[in-house]
């Protein structure tokens, strides 16, 4: 009788919570490295929209450029990258500008994007 | 029989068995532990690449943006420094306690690399609330570049820099660029 015996319910319980721990950690390694790999992405997408915003500031008012695109050295580092910049009235003498960039990360079908926002004003820009 | 039972061993079979059971588990504890490893020097080396590409980067602009001019050449306490592809000497009007800037006084700060390390020493005037220094700013540089828009440095009005940083997890290279178009707003 003894000699047929199967697992106990405590027997199969403590290997499930064992094995799910196990799968847990795999799991959570994974994940903190695809973490690590998008904020350096997104630190990537900063500098560029910040790049773009400030030489558009330097250029001055008089320079802007109309809606569209814009280039940057960086961009290949990105993966399937694009950009958009819009220029739009914000008052007689104000435009407002948005430099986006907007990239895949590899983990996820979605694209994400980073953008950057800010007011020029006729006068009163850099020299 | 029941007597007999709680004395018997295992048989070669159970034992068997258990044996091949702790080595898959071995196994695969093992493999785990070397993921995690692996994984781990992964973050933190691409954690120090792109996070002190960045440090540089703000460090260079927090000091670029108010400066006054790129200067030449420099005779800071320590040493003298010369403006080059690869190093920054800058004039900044100093600013006291609340933010005001006092007139005809500068503080004076070089960014400049020494191998795989970037530094920024700064000197300030005795009013200005500029804490005066040397700064580390990265310990896995790869390359420091400046470029000025005029060759005659009285007439630098902006600088593009350029950075890149390596670091190396195993055999793994990790490395990061930076490049950005800094214009000085006091110039």
């Amino acid at each position: 009788m003894n000699v047929r015996r199967g697992f106990s319910l405590v027997e199969v319980l403590v290997s499930i919570f064992i094995v799910s721990v196990l799968l847990l950690l795999v799991q959570a390694i994974i994940y903190s490295a695809v973490l690590t790999r998008n904020s350096k992405n997104q630190s990537i997408a900063l500098a560029i929209a910040r790049n773009e915003i400030e030489s558009l500031r330097s250029n001055g008012y008089a320079n802007l450029p109309a809606n569209g695109s814009f280039a940057d050295s960086l961009l290949s580092t990105l993966p399937s990258a694009t950009t958009t910049l819009t220029v739009s009235v914000y008052n007689a003498k104000t435009k407002q500008v948005t430099a986006s960039v907007i990239w895949k990360n590899s983990s996820s079908a979605a694209s994400t994007t980073v953008s950057l926002s800010t007011l020029l004003t006729e006068t009163g820009g850099l020299p | 029989m029941s007597h007999l039972r709680s004395y018997r061993a295992f048989s070669l079979i159970e034992t068997v068995i258990v044996i091949a059971l702790s080595a898959v588990i071995m196994m695969v504890l093992g493999l785990l532990i070397y993921n995690f490893n692996k994984t781990s020097l992964y973050g933190q080396a691409l954690t120090q690449s792109s996070g002190s590409a960045s440090t540089i980067m703000r460090e260079i602009e927090s000091l670029t943006f108010p400066a006054h001019a790129v200067l030449q050449t420099h005779t800071f306490p320590s040493a003298t420094y010369t403006s080059t592809s690869t190093s920054l000497v800058l004039e900044i009007p100093s600013v006291d306690s609340s933010g005001n800037v006092i007139a005809n006084t500068y503080d004076y700060a070089v960014f400049y690399s020494v191998g795989t390390n970037a530094y920024r020493l700064l000197t300030a005037n005795a009013l200005s609330k500029r804490v005066s220094g040397t700064k580390q700013l990265s310990a896995t540089l790869n390359a420091l570049t400046f470029t000025y828009n005029n060759a005659d440095f009285t007439k630098v009005g902006s600088i593009t820099i350029d950075i890149q940083t390596q670091a190396s997890a195993k055999q793994d290279i990790l490395s990061d660029h930076r490049r950005e178009q800094i214009r000085l707003r006091n110039y």
